[in-house]
């Protein structure tokens, strides 16, 4: 059963092209930090287990919690990072670890995932946008020094950006006739005081001019009944749904948000439910990106700021926790049905094959075809587009 | 034992006491009744049901408990019957085989006279034999004998028969001597007379007279002829005579031997049928002797078959008697308890509490129960246990089964004990034995099962989960009875009204259902909306129907949970709940805490005579509400020494269990209050 609704959005042709140049990105961000146990390395029959059983999934030996039926159907084309140790507990300084691939630098920001993957991979005359976050947070911060052409592109639930009508009253001709105006006033502007702010500026009416040809790769009014029910009817379901019409149009880097895991109070009964809504529609999105034959040059990664405490606090409920959590990622570049690391038998601690940021963004660098070890140029000075002082999780790599 | 009771407070010793010497009785017994369980009454033990638990509706209680004094009244005078009925069976088994003893005795005498007899017998046969013997020789003798005398007769038979001819010649010799000489004689006579004759011519005469001389002549010869002949006669006739009597003699004494050896051979016809008789005696003394041995072994057999029925009887006894006097205990126990209710039912005065007992384990208890005995304490704990304490000695037991966090369990009235788990199985355990055992396992819910109520008269089970259902078994078979669909979010709590009629159960987003038992069909909705809220910030429903009670007389129903959440996932809210008018639907009042507490409540109990409800929960912290009926705000706080999850109160409804997050059950007691006015009391009949 395909994605019918989608399928007339990308000719057979451009897709090929597509998967022969450009590798694409999709990013599930778990806001609050999801719980590893009840996700990707569950710890039952111990004191730190919670009250969820294992179950199996698709790959053989490997088990994960039985919140997530239909994931685990998926199992074989993702793998797991159980050693997970970003040693930052804090929302803010974690997502940027996450983010960016290292901890907070005073006096410089590193660009985010997207706002990188936007620059290094997305076509640069492209017409779509390099960087959309469904509600996936983001802002003109996530750039940094990369422009402004990468910073995300946010779209709320099922609705196309702001303003992507020309107003009624203005006619076409009129439109055109204003916009040449006003790119005449610029170049006569620029000349002798050529600047980055103002080539940002007229970059910007230019992109938004461009996207606003693009406006049916926002419109879900094709997408079939059957696949509602598929995918379930509910925001983040519309967010999966959108979010493989993007991915199937092209742009390089989608951020796909859902709200939220920060259960300091009844974690189990908050992640019955968030997880009930995440398990099927990501499911979904993972079988047709294999079925259509996109998750050979898209990777998934599904991660957060943190997990979340193996102790069960005073309110049935886990804190923050960066000492030993997971991540689950597949597609491009990305050996599936691996498990990478361990941790101990109650999950406190990693036992085997810590990784940090730095590994993580090295092995996303590598699992798109990009080399992390070249270096970022800002006002004339280097930057490491990934941690030097880690590596990329080989085994992982296909 | 780390946690013993504490020791200075004499009432719940006393208290302990009393349930000690209720229990010592033994939870399990032997089943009487049936033969083959008799001869090993251990092998048969069962669980004794117990008197209820007491409902927080006294009148409720106090049906129960009539029920069960009843029930123990019945089931006492049944068992006194039986023991009287094995006593009986007891004392015509000792009479049986006191006769069949005697018996035996008679037939050992009798056994005895017919060894005898067959010896006697037996020396009669060897009598008889030596007899036959002596009888064969002397007819041996006899036969000789026979032999010799008809030898003897022969050779007489022979003499005479060489002598008969003899005599007969001589005989006849003579005779013809004889008549010779009588022809001579006449010759001489005629020739004397021819001579005489004168007439004669002498030439006749003289030829007379010649002849005359001749005939003289002859008659001479003859004459000595005759004489010889006779003489020869009488020698022969002696002869013939001695040989006469010698065969006389010999067929005398033939005939004679022969009537001997004919008396002989009478002596050993009877000699052998002497033989015979005494043979043919001790064939029939033996006979009788095995007829009286065969009699004997069977009286034997019959003496040990009543011997056995006798220790089979007497081995009865003694488990009956064990089983009628744990009745008995259990009949003085409910009516007392049955007697507790009439009289003077406890009134606590809540702000009168304290810490009694605490019950440590290594993972924090999330449900707890107290059995309708009152003698232990349950817990469902987070590392998937249900733990048995023994209240008084803190003796505890740790029972699996469950997959995942037991969410609540109960103990009904039949001593069996329902869980229901976080797997989405009810379990029934067997709660009582020694050691409790499980009995069955029924996969009710999909995702957690959260909750379970027993009917008031325990025929039924209802558990509630995450699939939104309610489902409803069977006790008796474990059958699922229906389902109960209409909830649109996991069912988190229920409640059986006091009267059994109607079923509540509550959901995520307060929703109550109420229910018609038995029809099973829907009867409105109750709106407890104040202990719900989405969440928008973090896009999650938070609340729930935590706590669920009626009160006592059926016509208030009071719910916990949190309310006023301010931030969902750190748990930010109040402790709240709402009261409702159970006839009207009506909401009556919001329930608060007087400290504004924050946090959940997540049990609540209705006090058995109905003045207060308590709950009991926390936040960062834990403490028990009370709250008076119609009353916004809560009239009494306890603190706790952490947050609680579940609240039990004890069948004396003065003690209150709850689950502690530091790995402990702690029992509070509430004092009875003295002035407390007098509680309308119910009636036995009611």
């Amino acid at each position: 059963m395909g994605m019918l609704g989608f399928s007339g959005m990308v000719r057979p042709a451009a897709a090929e092209d597509l998967a022969s140049r450009q590798k694409q990105v999709v990013v599930f961000w778990l806001h609050g930090g999801v719980s590893q146990l009840e996700t990707w390395d569950p710890k039952p029959g111990t004191d730190t287990g919670g009250p969820f059983l294992p179950i199996e999934t698709s790959v053989p030996g490997i088990q994960i919690c039985e919140l997530l039926p239909h994931t685990a159907q998926q199992m074989h084309h993702l793998s797991l990072i159980r050693s997970v140790n970003t040693a930052e507990d804090d929302h803010g300084k974690g997502a940027i670890i996450m983010e960016t691939g290292r901890r907070e630098t005073p006096g410089f920001e590193y660009p985010y995932l997207g706002s990188a993957f936007s620059s290094l991979l997305a076509p640069p005359d492209s017409p779509l946008p390099g960087y959309v976050s469904i509600s996936g947070n983001g802002s003109s911060r996530d750039a940094s020094f990369l422009g402004p052409r990468h910073i995300p592109l946010q779209l709320g639930d099922g609705g196309e950006p702001s303003f992507m009508g020309r107003p009624g009253h203005i006619t076409a001709e009129a439109d055109a006739a204003r916009r040449q105006l006003r790119n005449n006033l610029s170049e006569s502007f620029a000349v002798g005081r050529r600047a980055a702010d103002a080539e940002v500026y007229s970059a910007s009416f230019d992109q938004a001019a461009s996207l606003m040809g693009q406006r049916q790769i926002f419109d879900l009014s094709t997408v079939s009944d059957t696949d509602w029910e598929r995918y379930g009817r509910h925001p983040f379901a519309t967010r999966c749904v959108q979010a493989l019409k993007l991915i199937e149009a092209g742009v390089t880097f989608v951020k796909v948000g859902h709200t939220n895991y920060d259960t300091h109070s009844e974690n189990f009964n908050f992640h019955i439910e968030q997880l009930g809504e995440f398990d099927r529609p990501f499911a979904m999105f993972v079988q047709d990106l294999a079925d259509r034959g996109l998750l050979a040059h898209t990777m998934i990664i599904v991660m957060c700021e943190f997990g979340r405490t193996p102790r069960i606090n005073h309110k049935i409920g886990r804190d923050h926790w960066s000492a030993a959590w997971s991540i689950a990622l597949g597609g491009a570049g990305i050996k599936p049905g691996m498990v990478v690391g361990r941790t101990n038998a109650n999950g406190t601690a990693v036992e085997d094959r810590e990784v940090n940021g730095g590994h993580l963004f090295h092995t996303y660098y590598r699992a798109v075809g990009l080399n992390p070890r070249d270096d970022f140029w800002h006002n004339g000075r280097p930057f490491a587009k990934a941690d030097p002082e880690t590596d990329a999780i080989e085994e992982l790599l296909a | 034992m780390s946690n013993r009771l504490k020791t200075d407070d004499c009432r719940l010793k006393q208290v302990a006491q009393t349930l000690l010497s209720v229990c010592l009785v033994g939870f399990t017994v032997p089943t009487i009744a049936d033969d083959a369980a008799a001869t090993d009454p251990a092998a048969e033990a069962v669980p004794v049901e117990l008197p209820p638990i007491v409902d927080p509706n006294p009148g409720q209680a106090l049906q129960y408990a009539e029920i069960e004094v009843a029930r123990y009244t019945s089931q006492l005078a049944e068992l006194q019957t039986q023991l009287e009925l094995i006593n009986l069976e007891s004392q015509k088994s000792q009479i049986e085989l006191e006769q069949a003893q005697g018996a035996l005795t008679l037939l050992t005498v009798e056994v005895d006279r017919a060894t005898a007899t067959v010896n006697s017998a037996q020396a009669g046969v060897s009598a008889a034999v030596a007899s036959l013997q002596t009888v064969q020789t002397t007819q041996q003798l006899m036969a000789l004998d026979v032999e010799t005398a008809r030898q003897a007769l022969a050779l007489a038979e022979q003499a005479l028969a060489e002598v008969t001819p003899l005599i007969e010649q001589a005989q006849k010799d003579l005779e013809d001597a004889l008549a010779a000489k009588s022809i001579i004689d006449e010759t001489i006579a005629a020739a004397q007379l021819r001579s005489a004759d004168a007439t004669l011519t002498p030439e006749q005469l003289a030829e007379a007279t010649t002849e005359l001389a001749q005939a003289q002549l002859a008659q001479g010869l003859t004459d000595r002829l005759a004489a010889d002949r006779t003489a020869a006669h009488d020698v022969v006739f002696q002869q013939t005579a001695a040989a006469r009597v010698a065969h006389a003699d010999a067929q005398i004494a033939y005939k004679s031997t022969l009537t001997a050896q004919t008396r002989s051979a009478a002596d050993l016809t009877n000699a052998q049928a002497a033989v015979a008789a005494a043979e043919a005696s001790v064939i029939e003394s033996q006979a009788l002797l095995t007829q009286s041995q065969a009699a004997q072994a069977i009286i034997q057999a019959r003496i040990d078959e009543l011997t056995r029925q006798l220790e089979a009887h007497q081995s009865r006894v003694e488990p009956a008697q064990a089983q009628t006097g744990i009745m008995q205990a259990l009949l003085d126990v409910s009516t007392k308890r049955r007697d507790a209710f009439l009289v003077t039912p406890p009134v606590a005065d809540p702000t009168q509490i304290r810490e009694v007992a605490v019950f440590q384990h290594d993972r924090p208890p999330m449900c707890v129960g107290f059995d309708p005995t009152g003698v232990f304490l349950f817990a469902g704990a987070q590392d998937n246990s249900i733990l048995r304490w023994r209240i008084w000695d803190q003796d505890k037991d740790v029972l699996t089964g469950h997959q995942s966090w037991p969410s609540q369990l109960v103990v009904a009235s039949t001593g069996v004990m329902y869980s229901t788990g976080h797997e989405g199985t009810l379990l029934a355990w067997n709660a009582l034995a020694d050691p409790p055992s499980l009995v069955s396992t029924t996969a009710a819910h999909e995702g957690f099962a959260r909750a379970l109520a027993v009917s008031p008269d325990g025929t039924l089970v209802v558990t509630v989960g995450n699939d939104n259902k309610a489902k409803v078994w069977n006790t008796a078979d474990g059958s699922l009875i229906t389902e109960l669909v209409g909830h649109e979010s996991h069912v988190y709590n229920l409640a059986f009204h006091p009267s059994g009629e109607y079923l509540v159960t509550g959901d995520l987003k307060g929703v109550l259902k109420q229910w018609r038992v038995g029809t099973w069909e829907f009867v409105r909705d109750l709106n407890a909306d104040v202990i719900y809220k989405y969440d928008e910030g973090f896009l999650a429903d938070v609340g729930g129907v935590r706590g669920i009670c009626f009160s006592p007389d059926g016509t208030r129903l009071a719910v916990g949970g949190m309310g006023n959440v301010t931030n969902a996932f750190a748990g930010v809210g109040s402790a709240m709940g709402a009261i409702f008018n159970f006839e009207t639907g009506e909401r009556l009042q919001v329930m608060s805490t007087a400290s504004n507490f924050e946090g959940a409540i997540w049990g609540m109990e209705f006090d058995p005579h109905g003045r207060y409800i308590v709950a009991v929960g926390g936040g960062n912290s834990g403490a028990l509400w009370f709250w008076r009926p119609g009353e916004e705000k809560s009239f009494h706080q306890f603190d706790l020494p952490g947050v609680a999850y579940d609240i039990a109160v004890h069948p004396d409804g003065l003690k209150i269990a709850v689950a502690l997050y530091d790995n402990t059950v702690r029992v509070y007691e509430l004092l009875a209050d003295p002035l407390a006015p007098a509680v309308e009391q119910p009636t036995a009949s009611e």
